[in-house]
């Protein structure tokens, strides 16, 4: 029975005589991971050895992080940017099409078109997401530097009256995250986004300058070495038990020029717990030192 | 900006209301300042601390300083006026009560209330409920109730609060404008589109913006790395549109999950709404006039753990 107004459910709400409901499809995590003794690894991500005998020749640099670069690269604008505030390093321009916003210490950057997005047109989500990266690359990024890239939708859904509308697109993201020899920087990310009238209006980086030098991108420590030191840094965050699944990522470590040098770690995951006062303990990663060598 | 649409607002009142809104600012100095609090809740288990000690995050805490930190560097800057931390202990329940829903309410303590501050950032654990789906009558009935609720640092007072409840902001004596919250499910889409947000406001409360997330969200370094970004990028512009993009990730390993970063904006339009998404700061709070309606912004078919695959 349940099933036929599943089926029906579409045509109901498209007459206006139904409320949509929002299917549940996840049932909380609890009593599975709790019953475990100790903690049970999955190491299956380790297994791939980390490769890159150096970053790549070519990569982000500090020159490149200057304004007429952003906004010209970037941005896609020839007027010269001019400068409005400065907060930290954080520094601020404009142009009569962009506002932006930028910080060459840490590698954000934050440009907003100032123009209103158009009306909507028929689009090629797979050019855009090309167009995106070539924004980067212009900037100064490495093909070498770029790892997984997501291409979504964003949505909005406006609630007025007695119901909410139909949800409706607002613009087109591209999610670009920095990884080095297929293993991921954490932190480091670029989202380009596109109105709906396939126009570029946002641009959100935070994607500092790589250090020439000084990388610790290896280790010597073996599998079962690894797990070892994930024991014990789970230990010391508070955790004794459950599932942890075992990864490589590249931590970045900002030096006193701005640039960052990246150290090979192990990340220990955990699962969601769902606890007894009805809230749910976050699904966290422990980093896990892994005596990084160069 | 609140603070200079109040100012201007005064100037044109005449003198008369100046000097009456001037003595009702001296005597609520939170409505006169910018103000951010960060709560970050990361001891549970312990004496007189909610929870167990599995839920011990000592992240929470972490990702609330860098929250805070640009804040401070702003105000060192005379750009804003105050900033303040309330961890683990003391971010007690009541301070996210108010006193028309639950008579220990305190919201509006000074320096400590969430409501006292213009923009809070809370990190601890979240969970939601409902609404539930009669599926034996057709058209299926909603029943609620439908909430988020959030762990608190102090067993004295309460553990849990709820966003249908206990929470009300921006009424009568508060101001809060800007709440993100890193909790799961504490922006759940069933909930939002059930209606079980909009009792933690009234048509004239301040509240404009509620920056969560649907379903899990995960936790660990790169948490205070996203947030700190948000932070500093989100001053002047973006402040809903910000948290989408820097707080989203798409499942990249085993048993991983999306995270499902949401903005929830009210006001009177669609068109205020969508401009404090995009064009909002911490320190541009857009007037979106009313609340009388809300805006779920998010990203489509990000499906996380413990909440529904949203839509496409």
């Amino acid at each position: 029975m349940k099933n036929l107004f599943i089926a029906l459910l579409p045509l109901a709400v498209l007459a206006g005589c139904a409320v949509d409901p929002v299917v549940e499809d996840d049932a909380p995590n609890a009593g599975v991971d709790q019953a475990l003794a100790s903690f049970e690894f999955d190491s299956t991500a380790l297994a791939k050895v980390p490769t890159a005998e150096t970053i790549p020749a070519a990569h982000l640099t500090l020159d490149k992080l200057n304004e007429l670069n952003i906004t010209s690269a970037l941005l896609g604008t020839t007027e010269k940017p001019v400068r409005v505030t400065a907060v930290g390093n954080n520094q601020s321009f404009k142009t009569s099409g962009w506002e932006l916003e930028k910080d060459s210490f840490t590698g954000r950057i934050f440009g907003l078109s100032t123009i209103p997005s158009g009306p909507a047109v028929t689009v090629d989500e797979t050019r855009l997401q090309r167009l995106a990266l070539d924004r980067i690359l212009k900037l100064g990024v490495g093909s070498g530097e770029v790892g997984r890239i997501l291409q979504r939708k964003s949505m909005l859904q406006d609630f007025d009256g007695a119901t909410p509308d139909a949800p409706t697109l607002h613009g087109y993201k591209t999610f670009i995250f920095r990884a080095i020899g297929g293993v991921p920087v954490v932190g480091h990310r670029a989202v380009i986004t596109h109105g709906v009238d396939g126009v570029v209006r946002r641009a959100v980086l935070k994607w500092p300058a790589l250090a020439s030098t000084g990388h610790l991108l290896h280790t010597k420590l073996l599998q079962k070495d690894i797990e070892l030191r994930a024991t014990e840094a789970l230990a010391r965050a508070g955790e004794s038990k459950g599932k942890v699944m075992l990864f490589w990522q590249y931590k970045p470590v900002v030096t006193t020029t701005g640039e960052v040098t990246l150290k090979l770690m192990a990340g220990a995951r955990m699962r969601a717990i769902a606890q007894t006062d009805g809230t749910t303990e976050e699904p966290r990663t422990v980093d896990v030192d892994v005596y990084a060598t160069p | 900006m609140f603070e200079k649409r109040r100012l201007s607002t005064l100037v044109r009142g005449g003198a008369g209301i100046v000097c009456a809104a001037l003595a009702v600012l001296a005597a609520s100095p939170a409505q006169a300042a910018n103000e951010v609090q960060v709560y970050g809740i990361a001891n549970f288990g312990g004496s007189n601390q909610c929870g167990n000690s599995d839920m011990t995050h000592s992240v929470h805490t972490e990702t609330a300083a860098t929250f805070r930190a640009t804040f401070d560097m702003y105000k060192l800057a005379m750009l804003w006026d105050e900033t303040a931390t309330l961890n683990n202990s003391n971010a007690k329940g009541s301070l996210f009560q108010d006193a028309s829903k639950k008579a220990s309410g305190a919201d509006t303590t000074a320096n400590a209330g969430g409501d006292e501050a213009d923009v809070i950032y809370v990190h601890t654990h979240g969970g939601h409920t409902g609404p539930t789906y009669d599926l034996s009558v057709f058209p299926p009935k909603a029943s609620g109730p439908a909430y988020s609720s959030l762990s608190m640092g102090n067993a004295s007072f309460a553990c849990s609060v709820r966003t249908d409840s206990d929470m009300l902001w921006g009424n009568t004596g508060g101001d809060l404008d800007i709440a993100v919250i890193k909790a799961c499910q504490s922006g759940d889409y069933g909930v939002w589109k059930f209606g079980g947000y909009s009792s933690m406001k009234t048509s004239t409360s301040s509240l404009t913006m509620w920056n969560a997330f649907h379903g899990d969200s995960s936790c660990g370094g790169h948490v205070t790395d996203y947030v700190g970004d948000y932070a500093a990028t989100s001053m002047n512009n973006g402040v809903g549109e910000n948290w989408i993009d820097e707080a989203y990730d798409g499942a990249f390993w085993p048993w991983e999950d999306d995270d499902c970063p949401v903005s929830i904006v009210w006001g009177s339009s669609k068109t205020a709404r969508k401009n404090m998404y995009e064009n909002g700061g911490f320190r541009d709070r857009k007037d979106t006039g009313t609340k009388s309606g809300s805006t779920y912004f998010y990203v489509a078919g990000c499906d996380p753990d413990h909440g529904s695959k949203l839509p496409e």
